[in-house]
């Protein structure tokens, strides 16, 4: 290695680690939690910036992205088993009848509308049906559908009766954009010659889910009766590789399959299920700070046609939330206006730099021009979003200031 | 506990299998085949220490065992392409056990046996190499390939091949004073020895291996030359790690395992690329804030220890899954010999530092016992032995190998029988207690 080079590695390094430690911060942290802020759009933005300037640098090559892939079906199948806990059937029980048709509305709505507004500027950007239009477009709906549920700040006001369930639809969020990407992983399946199972991709729809409840069952079995907590732990990281490998190995969604795993763990009777979701939250953050890091290496912010997909992603999803939001409130006359609640549900939930992750780093077709403007659409989107919806905050904040003289 | 172990690692088995029938036989899928491999490792691994505990031998071997039968020498579940990729695994875990072994040294509390310490490192160095320098003086005139050397040629290779037995194991030692919770004074007394010896190891190998490369001209490597950015490039990351870590609990605090976690990972992946030791990354990471930190190493050790059982597992499964059986067996007489010869010669040096030292005889001869293990930096060595001395590099790198091997297996048992000898063991304690 060069001395320029070697140079830019110890840079890099000392920027990764002093951003880590900003990252982690309690006062970061803190600030976040007060305005209602984003990993995406605090502590995350720096890591993205950091995984474009490696790429300049010239440290983060290809050869380093494929020696550092074990780590990222890890990552991947931890972040997926963290979400797949979510899932929890029981809280979903405790949620009122007319929920369903309201979740359903703010879940698929913004996803039909960024489908049709991203595919119609995909085709007017050049990128036709069969040279990967559908595939680009899957992901960007799978980016669409999820929610962060940062800003509650907003319903807790007044219509604190409501947080539960805009927890909840993130939840649901969450699912859909892991099914659309577990969609993606079936129909784009890689090469069939150089595999000895050929199946159609009914049979691999199946195997997603067989593979998922199989490893669910298995992650279960092996934690069950542990009660040391380092085995615990090493248990979890192996049930975690394993799930993730296996996945991988046959060509399926690692977060797809573990969160289904995920899932299935969580749904059985586990006596220390909080102690493994702490512990599984507890690692979550700086895997998302990684694959932001990566994805910041596919980021091409010098590419006009990101830019405006990027405001068309973020317009149009913002319209169908607003569109879903309004309908909703039709149905159920008891939820919130529609301005908060929309706004409630506008910041781009992290879940979506895993869909990006997977696009970009895994299946190597990071350096499409379709998936770079996909990428820079999400980051662009995020923080148009936020932006907008701080803004907002901020002015209601100015109002309750004024009304109650504070 | 046994059956259900026993039928966790034939469930776990039989997935992996069935996984990897989705590929013709001798592919793999890069990364995926990497994940599938640690996964499978580390859950047999930590039902192996179960059996181990039953069998009342070190986990350690139990770790090893796992990786040589899971391995592609005789199951072949892991596979020799799969290998390289868990190097990943393997410098950070390296890193993680140096960095844990620093933390335990503290200097201050080591002051009153640090003349004990220096004296049984060297001796102990000096007997072992002199004894193995003979045996393999006599071996290069019996091996075809060392057969027609002159005595000066002859003289260089013995000399690489004992200066590479001559090292210890500091992976194993901390992995066995951490599997039994010991503490006392044979357990510093040993982790002191096997980290300082190993220092002196890598110089020696250094200086050993430029008068290699004087007397076999146009053999690779860099010897010399390549020593002073290794060393003390590689002391001066550390040092930079820990203070990186010293800042970070005295500023943050929170989840401070898994920081020290990343940075070692980042000191492995950038170790690499600079050509830097992670094993004196974390070494000086840990010395340092030790002995020169108000935090001290004990408070990161105690919030990393969650992730050490993890890594010893994986680590040794991996350095056991390495081993290339079939070398061994085609040179184990000489491996054997070379071993007893070894063990012999740090005994005779242990005795004699032990009458220099003031130790008692029966501290002496435990002492012994945990300094036969070998493991990370003698199989580094062997491989930069391969890598830059041809055609004898190959055929004396695998007797050594082979020794090594043997050391690998049966140290971490007596050493373990050592420490419960002692009395040092908590762990065993414990066990007896509840008994």
């Amino acid at each position: 290695m060069d001395a320029p080079h070697v140079a830019g590695v110890v840079i890099a390094i000392a920027v990764a680690a002093a951003l880590a430690v900003l990252g982690a911060h309690p006062r970061v942290r803190r600030w976040e939690r007060r305005f209602g802020l984003t990993v995406l759009a605090t502590s995350g933005f720096p890591f993205l910036l950091l995984g474009l300037l490696f790429r300049e640098l010239g440290v983060l090559t290809a050869d380093v992205l494929a020696h550092l892939r074990p780590l990222f079906e890890f990552g991947l199948g931890w972040v997926g088993l963290t979400i797949g806990t979510n899932l929890n059937l029981r809280r979903f029980d405790r949620l009122s009848p007319s929920a369903a048709p309201v979740i359903a509305l703010t879940t698929l709505l913004p996803i039909l509308f960024t489908a049709i507004a991203c595919s119609l500027t995909l085709t007017w950007l050049g990128v036709v049906p069969g040279k990967g239009l559908m595939r680009d477009a899957l992901i960007l709906m799978a980016c669409a559908a999820v929610s962060a549920p940062a800003n509650l700040e907003l319903l807790l006001r007044r219509w604190r009766s409501s947080t539960h369930l805009v927890i909840e639809m993130t939840r649901i969020d969450q699912l859909a954009a892991l099914a659309l990407l577990g969609f993606v992983a079936i129909m784009f399946r890689p090469d069939r010659t150089v595999t000895l199972w050929h199946l159609p991709r009914s049979g691999w729809f199946l195997m997603t889910l067989g593979l998922g409840a199989l490893l669910g069952i298995a992650i279960f079995l092996l934690v069950r009766n542990v009660v040391d907590e380092t085995e615990e732990l090493a248990l979890l990281l192996g049930g975690v590789a394993l799930a993730a490998g296996m996945a991988g190995y046959l060509a399926l969604a690692v977060a797809v399959v573990c969160a289904l795993a995920g899932a299935v763990m969580i749904n059985f009777p586990l006596k220390r299920s909080e102690r493994i979701v702490r512990t599984l939250r507890e690692v979550e953050r700086p895997i998302y700070f990684l694959f932001l890091f990566v994805v910041g290496a596919a980021w091409r912010p010098d590419e006009w046609q990101g830019w405006v997909l990027g405001i068309v992603f973020a317009a149009s999803r913002a319209y169908g939330k607003i569109v879903a939001v309004r309908t909703a409130a039709r149905i159920d006359a008891e939820l919130p206006p529609w301005k908060p609640f929309a706004v409630t549900l506008l910041p781009e939930s992290t879940i979506a730099i895993v869909v990006l992750f997977s696009a970009t780093a895994i299946d190597g077709s990071g350096a499409t021009p379709a998936v770079r403007w996909a990428v820079n659409a999400v980051i662009v989107g995020s923080m148009l979003t936020e932006a907008a919806v701080q803004a907002y905050q901020r002015r209601v904040r100015l109002r309750v200031a004024e009304e109650t003289g504070a | 506990m046994i059956t259900r172990a026993l039928l966790t690692i034939a469930g776990v088995a039989a997935l992996t299998y069935a996984t990897r029938s989705f590929v013709p036989q001798g592919a793999t899928i890069t990364g995926s085949g990497a994940a599938l491999a640690f996964g499978f490792l580390l859950i047999v691994a930590v039902q192996a220490a179960h059996l181990c505990d039953a069998a009342k031998i070190p986990r350690l071997t139990g770790y090893i065992l796992v990786g040589i039968f899971f391995g592609p020498d005789v199951i072949g579940l892991v596979s020799r392409k799969m290998l390289p990729d868990l190097a990943l695994v393997k410098g950070t875990a390296v890193g993680l056990i140096a960095f844990l072994a620093g933390c335990e040294l503290n200097m201050r509390r080591l002051r009153p046996r640090l003349r004990a310490i220096g004296t049984a490192s060297v001796l102990t160095m000096i007997a072992a190499a002199l004894l193995l320098f003979a045996l393999f003086y006599g071996i290069t005139h019996i091996l075809p390939a060392t057969a027609g050397y002159t005595t000066v040629q002859r003289i260089v290779v013995a000399l690489v091949a004992a200066n590479v037995l001559a090292a210890y194991s500091p992976a194993v030692v901390v992995g066995i004073l951490s599997e039994t919770k010991a503490a006392g004074p044979l357990s510093e007394t040993t982790l002191s020895i096997v980290v300082l010896a190993d220092l002196i190891i890598v110089v020696t190998y250094a200086l050993s291996s430029t008068f290699g490369h004087i007397v076999f001209p146009g053999s690779g490597g860099g010897g010399l030359a390549l020593l002073v950015p290794h060393l003390f490039g590689s002391i001066a990351a550390g040092a930079v790690a820990g203070g990186v870590l010293a800042l970070y609990v005295s500023r943050i605090g929170a989840r401070s395992g898994i920081f020290t976690f990343a940075l070692l990972f980042i000191a492995a992946e950038a170790g690499e690329a600079l050509h830097l030791n992670p094993l004196l990354i974390g070494l000086t990471a840990g010395l340092l804030l030790e002995n020169v930190t108000e935090i001290g190493g004990e408070r990161l050790a105690h919030a990393a220890s969650g992730v050490a059982m993890p890594t010893f597992a994986i680590f040794f499964a991996v350095v056991g899954a390495e081993i290339p059986l079939g070398a061994f067996f085609g040179t184990a007489p000489f491996a054997l010999a070379a071993a007893m010869i070894r063990g012999a010669g740090i005994y005779a040096g242990a005795r004699i530092a032990g009458r220099v030292a003031g130790m008692d005889a029966t501290f002496t001869r435990r002492l012994t016992l945990g300094l036969l293990p070998q493991a990370g930096v003698a199989i580094a060595l062997v491989a930069l032995l391969l890598a830059d001395f041809s055609p004898w590099g190959r055929v004396v790198g695998t007797i050594v190998l082979g020794t090594i091997i043997v050391n690998q297996l049966i140290g971490p048992v007596l050493f373990r029988n050592a420490i419960i000898a002692a009395g040092e063991s908590r762990h065993e304690a414990e066990r007896r207690r509840l008994v």
